[in-house]
This record gives structure tokens, C-alpha cells and sequence, in this order.
């Protein structure tokens, strides 16, 4: 109530106001107009306009059989990834389990990984003829491979084993704010660890929680390269491989309409995800974060559940990280494919043909410079958005609310269709402007599509701290600028950290909206890989990836160390 | 969180420069090219080539470095994706008002013959071709094969001991569960093979009910050739129905692989070279002589040496690289195929049921 009364109350300085409509204009190029094409697209049919594409959405079998499958993969890989992220970044954070540092930094690594080259590496180890397999084959004397991962079971396991990283990295943050006082109460009640972590800690940080868990269901949801790597075998499709395959086959009359009307009902999924998050923010108060408690207490265990703990991580991240590395690694330095990897079968070969690929460099260079510049972009758009959207009051501000949607709204999109709008949009020159065939318009279509991921992660962090401290600096004469400055940012820097990471991974290996993007002079190093493995060159798509596996966990581990002094 | 401050500004504007400085080496590295254009005497053609294309992007790098530095006025851009990729973003560009590209090179005939009725296409025949059989040119200078690719069986020689010599010994038991195709949804390649097998005047050679045998027999499918090779080499499919330079080359390689073609006629993958009637006037005459240099004797040899059977056979000499005289090819009815695919396409997914 006070909160309400003070901001509209108060002489905001024109600032805001102005750095909001730059936010609006910015977004009306990368998001909405891009999104009016397309939805114009979808509505059009053989010499006109209608509702047909969206009826055969609803009536074509293989379409309404992909939905079916999405949501028995997506639902289940959601929860566990979910479970899984946050009981480990609990561990990691508060409790006393030997070797805190490193763990913070080695259970994220699945989340820098890109989604189709870790699916290759899964079925270097769990395929037909995988590692895994061979091994139980040979000790259990079977005939057959007893693990299928090309099922939709394989990709629930997958998913989960590589997702869970989402929610660790969204909640780690929230997770060290909490102030440790609360939990210490229960302790000294008389509350067990499992319990205070059951009662107090866990209730604590549901938005955070939740936050983290939307932001996995529009991962999975979203996901193109697990489900299309282990779904071609047995023609198993999701919705997004579904929705590729529509595109492909231009032997469907308008195949590209129905793809686009069916991309934009996927895109509900991540509004109705978004609608519930905020009913439960609406409902419940969840100010945990007083931002006045700096040392974190960690919940202290004995020595046996201590080890445990310990074990159980060491053999996790062995299985979920290592192995599909290592791998990969094996696979890198095969001289030749499908002999037995050994001393004599073994060569640097690879990694020297990577370097005469032509451009590979630029290729790099050009993936770094538009992921770095688009998770920057993206901390900071979504920094604005979410606070005047959580803290409300800038004076002159309006359409708050359809601003949200509109930057959750290509998460849930397929990469291939927004790639679709982009051209639609920007191919022909604007004002007489051309950004098409330029390192510009990937930038765009990199900012419009992962905004979710640092909104999601900054408006969750954001509502967890307690407004009570800006309003003490306003009270003492602070503007809003400065409250936001001195009091806000100081709090929000490791969520703004995590968010910065969120957007790097998956931009610096980005492949479905490059694929169709791209242009010579701005290949981008997805763009490179993706060739390679299309043209059955996997010795060399394995060592390009371990390249980029290796860039992307340097640049994680340079900014935090960095930055991270807490 | 000053410093944090200042370290992501140091960053974006470290790679804001490199960013830039990408920009700029593209920008001199064209504006080179145009440059040696103006230096160029009188002679040759000269203009700005776009070409749109599935082929290995090395592979058309290396060709069009080649042409250019024979050609000095002409200078290019390259698009280079999966077919399904390169045809929507020439559909989608067409839809939005025009494309930039000159010239279409990728596996999808069909979508050549729709294009050329739309009077997209500009036909050109060069004369080097005038003794190219039949089988690989299209409709009177529409478009040329300029090398070719087939459609053939390959197998892993640590897991099958008898090669199968035709179409019919892969629906076996041997092969039950580990046989594999490329879908014909993604892949234009397998789409040609599908119709090729089922048309009328082949019904009897291969025909549905080959097709019912693999769906009978768990057959599997990949999205891509390149992984259909990759995983008959690591033993996870014992054969594929593959195009036939993928595991030429790895055989070369030392990969246990080997490869067939069957008996009773391969299947000409068409990949034709198509140019664009919509590009700009002063871009016709080098288009037109990029089409001649892919029929040049030196250019030919450049696809022998990648696996590629050629066009023009006398540069398959010497190498263990067959012709096109050798190979035994289906009959193709193009019509065929643009008036079926759509029901073929569905009867295909029913047959093998998409789960």
C-alpha cells in the first residue's frame, strides 16, 4: 500500500520516463513489428486471408501427435530438471558440503554445452552402440542394447540430466541472499537440516523457484536439438520438430503458413506459463530478501550425511558433465571413425583441418562479439522492464503488461520461424535502410529471442527484495534514479551476473536462426558446426565443439572470478 | 559494482571493435575484390554474383575463389544451408518481395520446375554440354547437373560379411532394426528416391512393396546423409540408403565402411544449377560464365577429387572415381514426381508411421 501511495506520489525526474520509450522503440523494431508479419503470415491462404492454417493445426494428425508427445516429455523433464537444480544449488550454497568453491562453477557446465552437440555426445555413451550399452552388453552377455534412448523416455532422461543447469544457475543467486537468520531460527528450535530446508528455506524462495521452473519449461519446450537428434530414428516428433518438418516439406500446400500459425499457438504455452507465475507472485508475499544480511550461515551437517553429499555430487557431475565430454573429446581425436579408439587410431588432425576450414576465425570472432553484445543488450532491457514492471510508479509509463508478453513471447517460438519473421520483416530496406545480409539483423533476431531468458531471471531476483530498502533511500532524499542505483544494483548483481550467462550460452552456438541468417562475412560458428555434421564430418564437428565447449567455460569462469568477490 | 560496471563496458567495446573490425575486414576484403574488378581489362564478365546453395561450403568456396580469380570484375556473396533451409529463405524472400539471389544450386528439382514455371528461371545452355547425355540436363536449359550424385546402398564390413548386390538384399533379417534412410521429408535427396522407386515404369524393380519390407523390417531414419554415414561407420547401422560420395570418401578414409551401387539402377540425386531471371542485368554474363567454368575439365577435376562423379567423364581418369557411363541409372519421370509427391509423402509416413 505504502509502496503504491509514495512512487505516484513523487516527482519522478523525466529520466525514466525517457529511458523507457527508448525501451519501447527498441522493442517495436526487434519483437513486435517482426511478430505482426508473421502473424499476418499465418492468417494467409491461397488468394487471401482465414483461419485455415490454424484449422489444420487442430485437425492434422501428425501435428495433434507431437503436442501429445511434447507434454509427455516436457512436463516430467520440467519437474525433475527442476528438483534436481534446485537441491544442488541448496547444497552448493547452504550447507557445509566439502568443496563449495568449485562446485558452483562445475554443475553449471552442462548449461554451456550446446543442446544438439550434447545430444550427439549422449548417444556417444547411451546409443545402440554407445559406451554404456556395450558396457552392460558385455557384462550382462545380452544380445541387444537394453538402453533405447531414441524414445521418448531418452529424452525425458536427457533433458533432465542437461536441463537441471537452468534452474541451478536461476536459483543460486536468490539462494545466497536468502538471510541466514530465518533458517538459524529454526535451528535453534530445534528444526533438523532436511527440515529447515523442507519449511523454511525452500517456501522462502518459491518465486525464485518458480521462476526457475519457467524458465526450464520454455527451455524444454522450446528445445530443437535433443528431440531432433534422438527423435529422427523412430520419427518420434515434438512440437518444434513438427514444426520443422512442416517447413521442410513444401510438398504441404502453404507449409510455411501452417508452421507459423502452429509456432504462434506453441508461443500460448509460454503465456499461460507466464500467467501462472505471476498469479503466484500476485498472491503470495514473498519478501525474503532484506538485503541486510551478508554472511550466509550454512546449514551445518555431520560428517557422514557431509561425505555423502560429496560422493553423490563427485558421481553426478562425473555422469551428467564428464562423460559426454570426454566423449566428445575421444571422438575429436579419432583419426578414423568407427575403428576402435586407441594409441594407433588417435590424431590432431582434426583440430588442424578446423583451422583451414575457410572463416572459421571470423566465424568465432562474429559469435563472440553478437553474444556478448546481445547478453549485454538483453541484461539491460530486461533490467528496465521488470523493475518498472515489479516497483511500478514511473510516471508516463503505460502497456507495462503487453510489454512483458512481448518479451516472452519468441522464447516459446521456434528459432527456424523467427528466423522466418526476420526476413519477412527486414528483407526488403526500411526507410532505406537495409539490415538484412548484415551482422545487424542477427543481432536483432539473437535479442528478440532470448530477452525471456534475462527477464524471467532479473523480474524473479527483483521481487524477492524487499522494497522497504528504496524506500528508506527515498525517504532520505534520494531520487528514484539514485534509490535504483545505490540500493537496487548493488543487490541485483549476481542475479544480473546469471543473466548475462543465461543469454552467452546459447547465443555463441546458435544455429536455428542462423541457419537461415547468415551471410558471408557473418557465418557464425553454429552455422560452421551444423555443416560439418550435415556433411557426416563428425570428427571434425566434435573437435570444433570442443573449442567451443572450451571458449564458453573460460568465458564463465574469467567474469566470475572476476566479479565474483562474495 | 563500479568495477562490474566498467568490465562489461570493457567487454562489449573489446568486442564491439573485434565486432567492427570484422565489419571491416569483410568490407576491404569485397571492396579489394571490386577494386581488382576495376583494374581488369575490358575482357572477361564482371557483376555481383549471389548464389544460394547446399553444397559443402568449402567445396563452393574453394570453386568460387578459383572463378574469381580467373574472372577479376566479379565479385560474390554465398548462402549455403540444408535444402529445406535455402528453399524457405527463397520462398519467404520471394513472399516478401524479391530475392537477391543469381544463382540456385541445391537438391530439389521439383522446386526448380515450380520456379520455372513461374517464369523465375533464366535457361541457358552452354555448349560444353551439348554431348552430356540427356539424364542430366532439364527442360532445354533450365537447368544442368554439373556433377552427379546417386543414391545408393552402403553397408559396415565388420558387421555384414555378404555386400548385397541390389535394392531387395536389404530388407533381409540381417538388417532388422539397423537399416536406415534419410527421411524423404527433409531431405530432397530421398524424396527424388522415393519417387524414382515407386514410379509406374520401376514399380516392379523396387515399388512400394520394397518399401513395405523395410517398414516391416523396423527400418530406421535420419534427417541427414551426414549422419546416416556417421553412424553406418560406428556400427549403430549396419547399412543406409546414402548418396554415394559420403562413403566413397570414407571409405578412403579407413572407416569400415563400403558401398554398392544396386543392380538393377541406382538413383540420380538431382542437384541442378539454376540461374535466376530477376538478377541484375550486369550480373548475366559472369552467371552465365560461372555455369561454362563448372563444365571446365580443371573444374570437373576439383569434384573428382572430393568424391563426385563427373559430368565430364574424361576427368574421372585416374582416380577410383566411376562415370556416368558406368553406372546404371533408374528412370526418372520428373511429372511423376511433381503431380505425387504430396500423396506420396503422406503415403510414406503412414506406411512408417510417424510416433
Amino acid at each position: 500500500m505504502f509502496r503504491k501511495k509514495s512512487s505516484s506520489s513523487t516527482k519522478g525526474s523525466i529520466a525514466p520516463t525517457v529511458i523507457w520509450w527508448i525501451v519501447v522503440v527498441f522493442l517495436t523494431l526487434t519483437v513486435i513489428y517482426p511478430s505482426i508479419r508473421l502473424i499476418i503470415n499465418s492468417l494467409k491462404v491461397d488468394g487471401g486471408y482465414g483461419l485455415d492454417n490454424y484449422a489444420t493445426v487442430f485437425s492434422d494428425p501428425g501435428i495433434l501427435k507431437s503436442m501429445k508427445n511434447s507434454f509427455i516429455v516436457v512436463i516430467p523433464a520440467t519437474i525433475f530438471s527442476t528438483i534436481i537444480g534446485v537441491f544442488l544449488s541448496w547444497v552448493v550454497v547452504r550447507t557445509n558440503v566439502p568443496g563449495v568453491k568449485y562446485w558452483k562453477r562445475l554443475l553449471s557446465i552442462p548449461y554451456f554445452i550446446p543442446p544438439f552437440i550434447g545430444a550427439i555426445a549422449w548417444t556417444f555413451l547411451l546409443g545402440p552402440v554407445g559406451y554404456f550399452n556395450k558396457f552392460l552388453m558385455s557384462t550382462f552377455d545380452l544380445q541387444q542394447a537394453p538402453l533405447n534412448i531414441y524414445s521418448l523416455g531418452g529424452m525425458i532422461f536427457i533433458m533432465s540430466m542437461y536441463r537441471y543447469a537452468v534452474s541451478f544457475i536461476v536459483v543460486l543467486p536468490t539462494m545466497k541472499r536468502i538471510s541466514a537468520s530465518v533458517e538459524e531460527a529454526a535451528r535453534i528450535s530445534g528444526a533438523s537440516p532436511w527440515r529447515t530446508l523442507r519449511d523454511i528455506t525452500l517456501p522462502l524462495i518459491t518465486p525464485s523457484i518458480l521462476g526457475a521452473m519457467l524458465l526450464t519449461f520454455m527451455f524444454i519446450l522450446a528445445d530443437f536439438g535433443v528431440s531432433s537428434v534422438l527423435g529422427a530414428p523412430n520419427q518420434i516428433h515434438l512440437m518444434t520438430t513438427q514444426i520443422y518438418y512442416m517447413i521442410c516439406n513444401s510438398s504441404i500446400a502453404n507449409n510455411l503458413q501452417i508452421a507459423s500459425a502452429y509456432s504462434l499457438f506453441l508461443s500460448l504455452f509460454g503465456l499461460i506459463g507466464l500467467w501462472v507465475y505471476n498469479k503466484v507472485l500476485a498472491t503470495n508475499k514473498f519478501v525474503v530478501v532484506s538485503g541486510k544480511s551478508a554472511a550466509v550461515e550454512p546449514t551445518r551437517l555431520n560428517r557422514p550425511a557431509r561425505w555423502i553429499l560429496f560422493v553423490v555430487l563427485v558421481i553426478f557431475f562425473l555422469f551428467t558433465t564428464c562423460a559426454p565430454i570426454i566423449a566428445t573429446l575421444i571422438t575429436s581425436l579419432t583419426k578414423t571413425y568407427g575403428l576402435p579408439f586407441g594409441l594407433d587410431n588417435m590424431t590432431f588432425q582434426n583440430f588442424v583441418q578446423m583451422l583451414q576450414i575457410q572463416n572459421v576465425a571470423r566465424a568465432f570472432k562474429n559469435s563472440l562479439f553478437l553474444s556478448v553484445t546481445a547478453s549485454i543488450v538483453i541484461t539491460l532491457v530486461t533490467l528496465i522492464i521488470s523493475y518498472i514492471a515489479i516497483r511500478g510508479g514511473v510516471r508516463g509509463i503505460k502497456g507495462i503488461r503487453f510489454m512483458q508478453l512481448v518479451v516472452v513471447l519468441p522464447y516459446a517460438v521456434p528459432g527456424v520461424i523467427i528466423a522466418l519473421s526476420m526476413i519477412l520483416a527486414f528483407s526488403q530496406p526500411i526507410f532505406g535502410l537495409r539490415l538484412y545480409n548484415t551482422i545487424w539483423i542477427l543481432l536483432i533476431a539473437y535479442i528478440a529471442r532470448f530477452m525471456n531468458l534475462g527477464y524471467n531471471n532479473i523480474s524473479g531476483a527483483i521481487s524477492q527484495v524487499d522494497a522497504s530498502l528504496e524506500e528508506a533511500a527515498r525517504i532520505s532524499g534520494a531520487s528514484q534514479l539514485r534509490a535504483f542505483r545505490d540500493v537496487m544494483l548493488p543487490l541485483l548483481k549476481n542475479s544480473l551476473i546469471s543473466s548475462f550467462f543465461l543469454v552467452v550460452a546459447p547465443t555463441i552456438s546458435e544455429l536455428s536462426l542462423s541457419g537461415l541468417l547468415w551471410s558471408v562475412g557473418n557465418e557464425t560458428v553454429g552455422t560452421i558446426v551444423f555443416s560439418a555434421k550435415e556433411e557426416g564430418r563428425i570428427l571434425l564437428t566434435a573437435a570444433i565443439a570442443i573449442i567451443l565447449i572450451i571458449l564458453v567455460v573460460v568465458i564463465n569462469l574469467l567474469v566470475s572470478s572476476l566479479t565474483d568477490k562474495d | 559494482m563500479k568495477r562490474l560496471l566498467s568490465l562489461l563496458v570493457c567487454l562489449m567495446l573489446t568486442f564491439g571493435l573485434i565486432g567492427c573490425a570484422s565489419d571491416d575486414q569483410a568490407k576491404t576484403d569485397s571492396s579489394s575484390e571490386a577494386n581488382s574488378g576495376d583494374d581488369a581489362s575490358d575482357e572477361g564478365p564482371s557483376g555481383h554474383l549471389v548464389i544460394y546453395t547446399s553444397e559443402p561450403q568449402d567445396l563452393v568456396t574453394e570453386m568460387l575463389e578459383d572463378f574469381v580469380s580467373k574472372n577479376p570484375g566479379v565479385t560474390y556473396e554465398l548462402y549455403r544451408s540444408g535444402t529445406g533451409d535455402v528453399k524457405t529463405k527463397l520462398s519467404t524472400e520471394l513472399d516478401a518481395g524479391g530475392t537477391d539471389a543469381c544463382i540456385l544450386w541445391f537438391a530439389d528439382l521439383a522446386y526448380m520446375y515450380d520456379l520455372d514455371d513461374e517464369g523465375l528461371i533464366l535457361h541457358y545452355s552452354p555448349e560444353s554440354v551439348a554431348s552430356v547425355p540427356d539424364t542430366y540436363k532439364y527442360n532445354d536449359g533450365m537447368g544442368h547437373e554439373v556433377r552427379a550424385i546417386y543414391s545408393v546402398l552402403a553397408y559396415n564390413t565388420t558387421q555384414i560379411d555378404t555386400a548385397p548386390k541390389d535394392w531387395a538384399d536389404v530388407t533381409t533379417d540381417d538388417y532388422t532394426g539397423s537399416l536406415a534412410l534419410a527421411n524423404p521429408a527433409y531431405s530432397g535427396g530421398a524424396m527424388t528416391t522415393l519417387s524414382v522407386h515407386v514410379e509406374p515404369d520401376n514399380e516392379g524393380l523396387v515399388g512400394w512393396d520394397w518399401y513395405q519390407d523395410l517398414a516391416d523390417n523396423d527400418v530406421k531414419m535420419e534427417q541427414s546423409n551426414g549422419t546416416l554415414l556417421t553412424k553406418v561407420a560406428s556400427g549403430e547401422y549396419k547399412g543406409a540408403v546414402i548418396v554415394d560420395y559420403l562413403p566413397r570418401n570414407a571409405k578412403n578414409e579407413g572407416s569400415p565402411v563400403d558401398y554398392v551401387y544396386p543392380e538393377s539402377g541406382s538413383v540420380l540425386i538431382p542437384t541442378p544449377l539454376c540461374l535466376l531471371n530477376s538478377m541484375p542485368e550486369e550480373s548475366v554474363e559472369a552467371a552465365k560464365a560461372f555455369v561454362d567454368y563448372m563444365f571446365e575439365i580443371e573444374t570437373q577435376k576439383l569434384f573428382v577429387e572430393q568424391g563426385y562423379v563427373p559430368i565430364i567423364s574424361e576427368a574421372a581418369e585416374g582416380s577410383d572415381v566411376p562415370t556416368i557411363d558406368d553406372i546404371k541409372v533408374l528412370p526418372m519421370d520428373v511429372e511423376y514426381m511433381r503431380e505425387n509427391s504430396s500423396d506420396m509423402l503422406s503415403k510414406f509416413s503412414e506406411m512408417f508411421g510417424t510416433q
